[in-house]
């Protein structure tokens, strides 16, 4: 390995910027606050709130880099968590079967999704808002949106160390195990592989579907794992509280770098865009902004990297057809 | 002789006729005055917002910023009209004024999303994501989340008043409506915007100025959305950042629904217009019938499902 | 005995309406080197397909495979069949290294487990020190030159244990080394016992590695050679299906320089391109693909902004912004792919016909004239004799050849001074060729200037007087048609 070309090739990176603006915005908060943005406990809360999202981002960054964009993840995590919650309160249940339900309820609902991207030959968007509109309808009127808390005192119960495990604890964990999938895995080189080019991947003998399933069914799962951590740091199902989210998530996404039209996006640019988002909308609590702000800030720091990106985008085959990137 | 019902649309008429006979078999009241006036008062909004809707599409993209634009504009207009004229007053100058700002506020919206996706090539349902997720921002940093409510009657004549029995709104939409026929049928843009909508390389080599097609589409759009707005805030009498959120997903479904290719390139105003007919009437019957409107909302994602299938099965 | 690895008998093949193989009968012996020749849509690449088993034959057709008679329908059951393939597109993942693009089968592969990179790099690094090639393995292949992703494709088939290799134009974009190193590495995979066959219009090549060569044209057979049995003039008929009746025929013209490029340069693409265009000439550019062919006409049409260098109409210079400033200024362009860059295919004849001059057909408010749309549209029909066209059907009913004269009828309705015409008569059959032949000799007739770019040597060698060779992005030389023979001018082309 060329350490230096590596090296060289990491500091021209999108990833790169996103680091240096995600250190300059951490230090300008440290002043503008007078350090009570890096407090541990400003640190700590900050994470905890915000590692459901997390969660949830890191299963949309796998449809993204397969090629396609999901929308109805915030009303599969919805029914995940509506049905976890119904469990715990009819058969008090532990942490393990709780895991395992929102993980296979997600996931079920995801592979629908899969199964219709595959068969039709319709933008995935479009897609994704019919199931989202079908789930979401069917969940309201089974459940009338009625909350539900009071759960048993294993998941009341929450200490400092719980609430860290389920929340940072279940974000790293999650992070780690999509880095492995797709750095470590056959399907998840598959899933860069189709978003890439679904035309060669199919010549090469890859099923297509079997990576839709696994892209969406994953999205499902992760859906249903944030949906989880959101109900524990809440103590109650809410479909109100994810439905209507789904942009703070696809925020995270998309300015962690993945590219507009699949085959690229890592699971670091990810957790940069995480933490953009965590600084963005924590430190204008803490600076005093009305959060009523929020969605402005975020969606113009979206925009702005959106046209960075097209920006460098054109340059560089500009600079590619002048033969300036030859070395 | 142009006929009257095109080819395409025959199978929305036959569905409309469908449902008028399905929901008067169950419900006779379907059949009254009051039933048709509803849906003459709601098709102008959501018509006029497929209408925007459809533009965008047609180039191949998607606007998913029209309702937050729609809102912001809304709002801005409110606060317009309430600044100049006092409680319980008119004026019509200030009125009209503030109906050019609304449009010329969504028109500006459609400028940046076309300037976003023209120049920096990037994806329409990213950019416009994003400037929904602006413009909703503003909305509700100026609103605090509130509602603001309480328009001139001259204004809330706009959505609420009729002219020789018909809507004021429903004039408004065919003339609207009428304008974009011309504009698609008749007009050098109408058929440069189709054309690159089916292959937008070819019709470059053709020399098309993608760029200036491309802000144009997305500037029309805007004032559809501008129409769209002052109808709907009339009608409503208040604008807030929230409102109509669910009409979104609805102009899809009736663009889909119109024969307007998801992929680009195809389809018809006369579409729209029968696809919003039927829509309307369907959403009339359901509420009549008092279907549970949450299983409405999955019923509208199944139907758009169907429409997608049979929609791209044509083409194959 | 020659052992049969694969055989075909009487197959047929439907695509909708379109007849792509008629009645072929075909094989291949193992361990041969077997070459597929013909023109562009002679239905080279539905062989292709059917042989790699990605698509199923019609009923009554048999396609056998080791003695057994086997039917196709997937990529996965042609890569069990042991059979690999190297499209023409390449089919490279863009967005991945170099070395996963050459080991990828290892993803599909069940007795690998998992994704061990160092295997990848150890894989990757093994097979381009078998071709002696070098490749930075760590780049992804977006990054790469086109030859470069070339070599890509072929390591990708050899990492695998291939029996049969399909080659479709592999050495379209690689230099005269690069295709001896190709060569070379096909003859030892030979000695391998890997049965090979190569794709290709390009004659020379075909004669220095093929074995036997069967020649196609129009869907069927024609015929099946040893290599030993026919030379180039003899295959160039064969696959024309015409016994050079062609006659060249040139149109005079006048002096007067219309068009004049002064040593015009564009970064990698082409560099110090200079030539004049007379009033009337018909120019022959010949170059193969990534010659800078395409890019040079794009420069002269406003469409790829050059580094250096001057453009002069009628001896003033000009500088493009865009295609919209060469259409002001009578400068027409046919680009290279009728169906992507030519045409709109799911929109009407008349809609395609006056795209370009739509801004001028407008009555006094502002709407388009139709009545002027369809008379245009209908003259052009009736003067090129655009056969069963209607303005208001789609331009993907018409046939290759139909087609590409109503791209040209959206041209010449821009009246133009200057026409150039990449790759005309690509996917088109003889007929059809020779009545766009006519059409462009007429076209110089009344004085319309035009360029005609190509990469058959005969194409150029019957219609132009004089001839630009372009290799590398470079003239090299330039040709007078009129002072040699057809052997001569290919010999010339190929730079022998």
């Amino acid at each position: 390995m060329n350490n230096k070309a590596a090296k060289n090739k990491f500091l021209k990176s999108y990833e790169f910027m996103l680091l240096c603006v995600v250190i300059i915005l951490v230090i300008i908060l440290a002043a503008a606050t007078g350090g009570k943005s890096i407090t541990p406990e400003n640190i700590l809360d900050m994470l905890t709130s915000y590692s459901a999202y997390g969660v949830i981002a890191v299963g949309c960054l796998f449809v993204i880099i397969s090629g396609g964009i999901d929308i109805s993840f915030m009303a599969v995590a919805a029914v995940a968590q509506y049905m976890a919650a119904l469990y715990m309160l009819n058969s008090g249940g532990n942490f393990v079967m709780i895991y395992l339900i929102s993980i296979v309820v997600g996931a079920g609902l995801g592979l629908i999704n899969a199964v219709l991207v595959n068969k039709l030959n319709v933008p995935t968007l479009i897609i994704t808002i019919a199931t989202m509109n079908i789930i979401y309808g069917l969940m309201m009127r089974f459940t009338s949106g009625v909350r539900l808390h009071g759960f048993p005192d294993w998941f009341s119960q929450k200490t400092e160390g719980s609430l860290l495990a389920v929340s940072v604890g279940t974000l790293i964990a999650v992070l780690f195990i999509a880095w492995f999938i797709l750095k470590k895995t056959k399907m998840g080189r598959k899933v860069y592989a189709v978003g890439g080019n679904m035309e060669a991947a199919k010549r090469c003998g890859v099923s297509v579907l079997a990576v839709h399933l696994f892209v969406y069914g994953f999205t499902g799962a992760t859906a249903g794992i944030g949906a989880l951590i959101k109900c524990y740091l809440s103590q109650q199902a809410s479909i109100e509280a994810l439905y209507g989210d789904e942009m703070d998530v696809l925020a995270m996404v998309v300015l962690g770098g993945v590219s507009l039209s699949g085959g690229k996006g890592s699971v670091f640019g990810t957790v940069l865009g995480i933490l953009l988002v965590a600084l963005l909308s924590n430190g204008m609590i803490l600076v005093g902004v009305s959060s009523y702000w929020k969605d402005l800030v975020i969606g113009a720091v979206i925009l702005i990297s959106f046209c960075i990106t097209g920006w460098r985008v054109l340059a560089s085959k500009k600079k590619e057809k002048m033969g300036g990137a030859a070395e | 002789m142009k006929k009257i019902i095109h080819s395409e649309n025959k199978m929305l008429v036959i569905l409309t006729a469908a449902c008028i006979v399905f929901f008067a078999i169950m419900k006779p009241e379907f059949l009254s005055v009051n039933s048709f006036s509803s849906i003459a008062r709601q098709i102008p909004e959501i018509g006029l917002f497929t209408l925007a809707m459809m533009l965008p599409m047609l180039v191949g993209g998607i606007d998913l910023s029209i309702i937050a634009s729609a809102n912001l504009a809304s709002i801005l207009m409110s606060m317009f009209m309430a600044a100049n004229i006092e409680k319980g007053g008119e004026n019509v100058l200030i009125m009209l004024a503030a109906i050019v700002i609304c449009i010329a506020v969504c028109t500006f919206v459609g400028f940046l999303n076309g300037v976003i996706v023209a120049r920096f090539k990037i994806p329409a349902m990213l950019v416009t994501l994003g400037m929904q997720m602006v413009l909703t921002g503003i909305s509700l940093g100026i609103t605090k989340g509130g509602t603001l409510s309480g328009y001139p009657e001259s204004f809330r004549f706009i959505g609420n008043g009729s002219i020789l029995g018909i809507p004021t709104q429903f004039i408004f939409f065919i003339l609207a409506s009428a304008v974009l026929i011309v504009i698609m049928q008749m007009t050098s843009f109408g058929t440069r915007l189709q054309m690159y909508g089916s292959n937008h390389v070819a019709t470059e080599y053709s020399g098309i100025n993608e760029t200036a097609l491309l802000i144009k589409t997305h500037m029309l759009s805007g004032v559809y959305v501008g129409i769209a707005a002052v109808i709907m805030s009339s009608r409503l009498n208040s604008a807030s950042a929230g409102a109509a959120a669910n009409y979104l997903m609805r102009t899809i479904l009736i663009a889909v629904l119109g024969g307007i290719d998801p992929n680009g390139g195809k389809g018809r105003v006369s579409g729209i217009l029968w696809a919003v007919v039927l829509f309307q009437c369907m959403a009339t019957g359901l509420n009549i019938l008092r279907v549970n409107s949450y299983i409405v909302i999955a019923l509208y994602g199944v139907i758009l499902l169907l429409a997608v299938i049979v929609r791209t099965r044509k083409q194959l | 005995m020659e052992e049969k690895i694969i055989e075909l008998k009487h197959v047929n093949k439907h695509y909708g309406g379109v007849h792509a193989l008629k009645d072929v009968d075909f094989d291949l012996n193992r361990g041969e080197i077997h070459c597929l020749i013909g023109q562009n849509g002679c239905g080279k690449s539905t062989m292709i397909k059917v042989i790699s088993g990605v698509i199923d034959v019609d009923e009554g057709s048999e396609v056998i495979l080791d003695g057994k008679k086997t039917r196709g329908g997937s990529a996965r059951q042609s890569m069990n069949n042991g059979v690999r393939v190297i499209y023409q597109d390449l089919s490279l993942f863009p967005n991945l290294t170099v070395a996963e693009n050459i080991a990828f089968d290892r993803h599909e592969d069940k007795s690998v487990r998992g994704v061990n990179w160092s295997e990848i790099y150890k894989q990757a690094e093994e097979v381009t020190g078998r071709m002696d090639i070098r490749l930075n393995l760590e780049s992804l292949v977006e990054e790469l030159s086109i030859a470069d992703r070339q070599l890509v494709a072929i390591a990708r088939a050899l990492a695998t244990n291939a029996r049969i290799l399909i080659m479709d134009e592999p050495t379209s974009s690689l230099t005269r080394k690069e295709v001896n190193v190709l060569f070379s590495i096909i003859k030892s995979l030979q000695e391998k016992g890997m049965t090979i066959m190569f794709v290709s219009h390009k004659l020379d090549e075909i004669i220095e590695i093929a074995e036997r060569i069967t020649v196609m044209r129009d869907g069927t057979m024609i015929s099946t050679f040893e290599n030993k049995d026919v030379d180039e003039t003899k295959l160039a008929q064969m696959i024309s299906g015409q016994e050079i009746s062609y006659q060249q025929n040139f149109v005079e013209h006048g002096d007067e320089v219309i068009l004049e490029v002064d040593s015009l340069t564009c970064g990698k693409q082409y560099k110090n391109i200079s030539f004049k265009l007379k009033k009337g000439e018909i120019l022959g550019i010949i170059g193969l693909l990534g010659s800078g062919r395409t890019e040079l006409a794009s420069s002269v049409f406003g469409m790829n902004e050059p580094e250096s260098g001057r453009i002069l109409l009628h001896g003033q210079e000009v500088h493009f912004k865009s295609n919209r400033d060469a259409i002001a200024n009578k400068i027409a362009y046919v680009p290279e792919d009728r169906l992507l860059q030519g045409l709109v295919l799911n929109q009407s004849i008349e809609n395609n016909t006056i795209i370009s001059i739509i801004n001028k057909l407008k009555n006094k408010l502002g709407m388009i004239d139709k009545k002027s749309c369809r008379s245009i549209t209908q003259k052009w029909i009736d003067e090129l004799h655009i056969k069963s066209a209607v303005p208001e059907i789609n331009a993907s009913a018409m046939s290759g050849g139909n087609q590409q004269k109503i791209v040209i009828s959206k041209w010449l309705s821009t009246e133009p001074e200057i026409l150039i015409l990449d790759q005309p008569t690509n996917g088109i059959d003889i007929a059809a060729k020779n009545t766009i032949y006519e059409l462009i000799r007429d076209l110089s007739r009344k004085g319309m200037s035009i360029i005609l770019i190509s990469d058959e040597a005969a194409e150029v060698y019957y219609n132009c007087p004089r001839a630009l060779v372009m290799h590398k992005g470079e003239i090299v030389k330039e040709l007078d048609c009129s002072s040699i023979t057809e052997g001569e001018f290919g010999r010339e082309v190929l730079g022998e």
